[in-house]
């Protein structure tokens, strides 16, 4: 019969085996075309809202398919924004919604709605999101997950005071 | 059972002629098996995923791992290198794929078994108990390799004949 200490040395080889196998493994996918793309999981946009960097909502800014939603308070949009931004309550709920209504023939343009708050800790602008998408909007929405702070950090334009850009 | 049928077993057991043939073509069959699967490593997950074992999320994992492995320990019990480790891995894998294939079966699975990649040679490898008769014998074949004392035709058996004409 075999003994338990039979076995000690196969399986530390076979531990070894298998550790380079995965290692090759591994390599083996990651020069396959079609292979597995293993990314870290992001937070699923399950709700219809999509999160863009300052990168991304750059290129929409610059390009002109988008236009952005600020929902700071009024104060301090008065202060700094996004040129050609336009301010929206993100809270109260009602107060959101109410926005909307009003700003109708905002949404009906064939632009896409990118919408931003101070920075990566607000949440007015997830909510005037998810306020939007349940008034059946069909167009994706996009936060904007940096936020002003995000945005300006980039160097992108922003609006000071008295309507003047920063430039880049 | 006739003591030539027994001497010629005794001698298989051992390691002779026959043991070398069948460790190459297990090792082949293993080494085929893996390089199969990883040209389509996202069919073999679709595969790995009928079962319903794992969880989707580590679908991915085996479906990169597990032909690697085959590969490796097919190359190695094939080129007769560190048999004993090899041997211990396809029979851990054959009884890992036997007990799968069962539960596939039993739970009403029809589906190809993602074994072997044999369909093409026109071998059905159709989950159900002529595919897990055929995992128990290349089981029996790997638990003889890894227990077997002598391996002909290996590259163990090229290293120790230079060993001893060094001593």
């Amino acid at each position: 019969m075999m003994e338990f200490s039979d076995f000690k040395k196969p399986v530390r080889e076979a531990a070894v085996v298998v550790a380079l196998a995965c290692a090759l493994g591994f390599g083996a996918n990651l020069v396959h075309p079609g292979g597995y793309r293993f990314v870290p999981p992001g937070e699923p946009a399950l709700d219809g809202i999509v999160r863009i960097d300052a990168a991304e909502a750059g290129i929409k800014f610059d390009r002109g398919s988008a236009f952005f939603i600020d929902t700071r308070p009024a104060a301090e949009f008065r202060e700094s924004g996004i040129p050609g931004a336009t301010n929206l309550p993100g809270r109260p709920e009602s107060s959101a919604l109410a926005a909307i209504k009003a700003n109708a023939a905002l949404f009906e343009r064939p632009l896409e709605p990118v919408i931003y708050c101070s920075g990566e800790a607000c949440d007015s602008a997830e909510d005037f999101a998810r306020v939007l998408l349940g008034t059946g909007y069909r167009r994706s929405v996009y936060v904007l997950s940096g936020g002003l702070s995000g945005w300006q950090a980039m160097g992108y334009p922003v609006r000071m005071n008295e309507g003047e850009n920063t430039g880049r | 059972m006739t003591t030539l049928t027994r001497n010629l077993l005794r001698a298989l057991a051992y390691g002779n002629g026959i043991t070398a043939f069948l460790r190459v073509l297990l090792g082949l069959l293993f080494a085929y098996s893996g390089v199969v699967k990883m040209l389509d490593p996202v069919g073999f997950g679709k595969i790995v995923g009928m079962y319903g074992i794992l969880p989707g999320e580590l679908l991915p994992y085996a479906a990169v791992t597990i032909p690697s492995i085959e590969l490796l320990a097919g190359a190695l019990l094939a080129a007769g290198y560190r048999i004993k480790p090899a041997a211990l891995i396809t029979s851990s894998l054959l009884v890992i794929f036997i007990a799968a294939i069962a539960y596939g079966y039993v739970r009403g699975g029809r589906f190809d078994c993602g074994c072997f990649g044999l369909a093409r040679f026109g071998i059905g490898e159709t989950i159900g108990p002529a595919v897990m008769a055929r995992d128990v014998v290349l089981l029996a074949v790997s638990v003889v390799l890894f227990r077997a004392k002598k391996h002909v035709a290996s590259i163990e058996a090229v290293a120790e004949r230079i060993r001893l004409r060094e001593l």
